[in-house]
């Protein structure tokens, strides 16, 4: 009697839980299959409807493309943020002066040329007949505004890249002069996102800081309607945007930070696009008719740190050994799903000098034990790592694999985030540990100088020679020249290891098969050519 | 009962400023934000300056006396990821939260009290079955798993309900709600049916039974309200069980509520968006409490303050 009472609870429970399973489980394999197509296509009409009513006459002209990003608007002033996520979204209601292209060149945005008038000076035309979407011109006084916000004493904006600026001069109603305190060379680098964004000058003094943080105005392609933090923030094309009306009707941009569910999303229809798609649905995403996986190369590097203060990591024989000792394409395969390529130094593909003769280190543990015994270690030795959580932890316990068949044992220590990033930051991190770095800034220079460059507290890399190489590169205003020092100083990063240069992650988006885009080549999720059927 | 308000609300104040401790310090042991507000080539005489000129650099002591002077006034302290006050941004949020933990409470309701009820009053297999699958089921799967089966199912399967936000009104919250009063559910079952069985054989329920009444008109006139004061106690501690659980509830759907906020704040080392966070769910919960223990007084005439 009690027997079959019990048997009977449990064949409910567990007929519940087949069920939710029985069905949940038909969408990876299921996915591609009969049903989704049908309802995908009625997913992405209905919102099409919605936009119907808020654009009216131009129906069929566009739709609203909705996107997926993992990481919420903090703002929506582009000077009050040192998110690079924040300016992937804001990159469509504001214009920087400069752009960079896919090759990693600045192309004119609202400044149509720039040149270098005295030895710190640098003098930019800018273009005519644009205008804010309140009505403002936009001309001089918006760039002396703009700039002036960012560096000016007492300035609340958390970005430091203006620091070499001095003044900027007005010159005419369409050309300013930045003097600078220091020979700079980069100072049209430096605008072409963040501080480079251009505000209205009249609009915020008049409606005030605060509410222009949440009802941002500007000159780009789309035209800010409204925005529910950490929810949504909704954007309509701008007919009169001086580089050609954007061809979708709107932009929807859909913050959702947790991974699975931002893929949910797309595999729902409720969004066309998504970004960081993790390599774990790389799978259901392929596998679905509706949907492609675009990828583009990627600005982010990841790397293992090597040089150090003390013990045998100071020898660059034993920096070189670990180079050699680590299987990376091995890396690549199990851990990012093939979506990473080799890198040979600290450089993207997109990046100024990224065109450097360089091979990466091949994987020769032959080689590594030879170097070992060389630098007076044939037995190997003993030392300790450190790492931070996600993929790093993935990557650290691999390597400890591949140097453990090399003789050396590795004491892994992950830390916490907020931990590894306070040591990090102070540079009191083990003599080995692993990150990732994104090179945004279109030129590895910043990376050098933060990391390898004596007295910053995250280098341990000391050497006097290439201090001077680099700060020589820093002085050079003629491009080539410069180019061509950069491709010295990859080249003796290459050689003296004080990082194992893993390799570069690829971007991977999540796209719907009708929406038409150009992948974006650094993150920055550009709608202005999009469009959606 | 003046006399026992006046005695609580002294407690609240109290526990209140042991919230600003807790909250404040756990806090600042983990380091200061300037690091993540500052870029990574930020130089480290530069990192000094802007410790210096957002008081980071000063005794916690004397900041922990800033941040309290300060509530004293209002204030919150601003926002560095937002910028805006604290208040403003965690109260911007309330709205959200609120609408969801209403909506999982109502269902919570509709789900826990009839299977609790009927379970007392029947004992048929479909009675026991409901009572197995939502008690077993509600406490074996965790909220995050449930919400991403229901994900899989509702939204990428079917088509039926947006995956995430909460722009498409009712069918935004269908998912949430399920996930949030499920978990909450099993606990009210089981305490109400204890309750109402208990109950069930005291003297005045055979007193009318034997007046002829019907087994309906006993449970609702007689039974139902001599079982309220377990129940409603449940309930108040299921408010501040919701609120936890609506953090992980948000960052799964995407809901723009006070927990995502929160979760994002904790990522950002935006200590006053954090610390208004803790403060205004703190508060939020010892005001429940409060007026759970006074509607025992309304429901049970013998109970006196």
């Amino acid at each position: 009697m009690l027997g079959t009472k019990k048997s009977g609870k449990w064949k409910i429970v567990l007929l519940v839980l087949s069920i939710l399973l029985v069905l949940t489980g038909c969408v990876g394999s299921g996915g591609s299959g009969g049903s989704s197509i049908p309802s995908g296509g009625e997913q992405t009409s209905t919102p099409g409807g919605q936009t119907g009513q808020a654009g009216g006459q131009d129906a069929g002209a566009g739709k609203v493309i909705r996107v997926g990003v993992g990481s919420s608007l903090t703002t929506g002033d582009p000077h009050m943020t040192g998110s690079y996520a924040d300016q992937a979204v804001l990159i469509n209601i504001f214009d920087p002066l400069v752009r960079r292209d896919a090759s990693g060149k600045l192309q004119p945005s609202l400044a149509v040329s720039w040149e270098i008038v005295g030895d710190k000076t640098w003098e930019f035309k800018l273009r005519e007949g644009v205008k804010f979407h309140n009505g403002e011109d936009f001309n001089a006084e918006s760039v002396k505004f703009s700039l002036e916000r960012v560096f000016k004493e007492g300035s609340k904006s958390p970005i430091q890249e203006l620091r070499s600026f001095e003044s900027v001069e007005f010159v005419d109603s369409h050309t300013v002069r930045i003097h600078t305190n220091t020979v700079d060379p980069y100072v049209p680098d430096k605008l072409a996102l963040f501080a480079g964004m251009i505000v209205p000058p009249n609009y915020i003094q008049e409606k005030g800081e605060e509410y222009f943080h949440s009802n941002p105005v500007g000159t780009g392609p789309f035209v800010f309607e409204s925005w529910v933090k950490d929810g949504s923030l909704k954007l309509k094309a701008n007919p009169d945007y001086w580089g050609g009306a954007p061809k979708a009707m709107g932009v929807e941009f859909k913050f959702i930070p947790d991974a699975q569910s931002r893929v949910a999303a797309l595999l729902s229809g409720d969004v066309d696009v998504i970004n960081s798609v993790p390599t774990t649905a790389i799978g259901s995403i392929e596998s679905n008719a509706n949907l492609r996986l675009d990828k583009a190369d990627g600005i982010r590097i990841y790397y293992m740190s090597t040089a150090y203060t003390s013990g045998p990591t100071q020898d660059k024989r034993v920096r070189q050994a670990i180079s050699y000792a680590i299987d990376t394409q091995l890396l690549i395969d199990k851990l990012m799903g093939g979506y990473a390529v080799q890198i040979a130094a600290p450089v993207a593909t997109s990046n100024f000098g990224a065109d450097v003769d360089l091979k990466p280190y091949p994987y020769d543990p032959q080689k590594a034990k030879q170097l070992l015994a060389e630098a007076g270690y044939p037995n190997g030795f003993e030392i300790e790592m450190n790492t931070e959580p996600g993929i790093y932890t993935d990557i650290a316990q691999a390597i400890v694999q591949m140097l453990a068949d090399v003789g050396i044992k590795v004491n892994l220590k992950p830390l916490p985030g907020a931990e590894f990033d306070d040591k990090y930051e102070s540079g009191q991190l083990a003599p080995l540990w692993n990150s990732g770095y994104s090179i945004w800034q279109g030129d590895p220079t910043t990376l050098i100088s933060t990391f390898f460059i004596t007295g910053m507290p995250r280098a341990k890399y000391f050497n006097d020679e290439f201090d001077k190489m680099v700060n020589d590169m820093k002085q050079m205003t003629d491009a080539d020249q410069r180019k061509k020092a950069l491709h010295d100083i990859l080249k003796k990063l290459h050689e003296d290891a004080p990082w194992v240069y893993l390799f570069q992650g690829n971007d991977l988006y999540g796209v719907n098969k009708n929406v038409n885009w150009s992948v974006p080549y650094d993150q920055l999720l550009e709608m202005k050519t999009a469009s959606i059927q | 009962m003046a006399a026992y308000l006046a005695r609580r609300l002294v407690i609240m104040v109290i526990s209140l400023l042991g919230a600003t401790v807790v909250a404040f310090f756990v806090l600042h042991m983990t380091g200061d934000p300037t690091n993540l507000l500052l870029p990574d080539d930020a130089l480290p005489e530069e990192r000094e300056a802007f410790r210096k000129q957002m008081g980071f650099d000063r005794p916690l002591i004397v900041q922990y006396w800033d941040f309290l002077s300060g509530l004293l006034r209002g204030d919150f302290g601003y926002s560095y990821r937002y910028q805006q006050p604290a208040l403003e941004v965690v109260l911007e949020r309330v709205p959200a939260t609120v609408e969801m933990m209403i909506a999982a409470i109502v269902l919570m309701l509709v789900i826990a009290v009839p299977i609790a009820v009927l379970s007392v009053m029947y004992s048929n297999k479909w009675v026991k079955s409901a009572y197995i699958a939502v008690t077993f089921l509600g406490q074996a799967i965790p909220g995050f798993v449930l919400a991403i089966l229901l994900i899989l199912l509702f939204s990428v399967q079917l088509h039926w309900l947006p995956a995430s936000g909460n722009d498409q009104g009712l069918k935004s919250l269908i998912m949430p709600s399920i996930v949030l009063a499920l978990f909450g559910a099993p606990q009210i079952i089981r305490l109400l049916r204890t309750s109402l069985a208990s109950v069930m054989n005291l003297d005045f329920v055979r007193t009318a039974r034997a007046k002829g009444q019907t087994q309906a008109k006993i449970m609702f006139f007689h039974v139902f309200r001599n079982a309220l004061i377990p129940f409603i106690t449940i309930l108040g501690m299921q408010m501040g069980i919701l609120l936890g659980g609506s953090v992980i509830t948000e960052t799964v759907f995407g809901w723009p509520g006070l927990g995502q906020a929160m979760v994002q704040a904790i990522d950002n080392r935006d200590y006053p968006v954090v610390q208004a966070g803790i403060l205004l769910s703190a508060f939020f919960i010892m005001t429940i409490n409060l007026i759970v223990d006074l509607l025992y007084a309304v429901i049970d005439p013998r109970i006196r303050y």
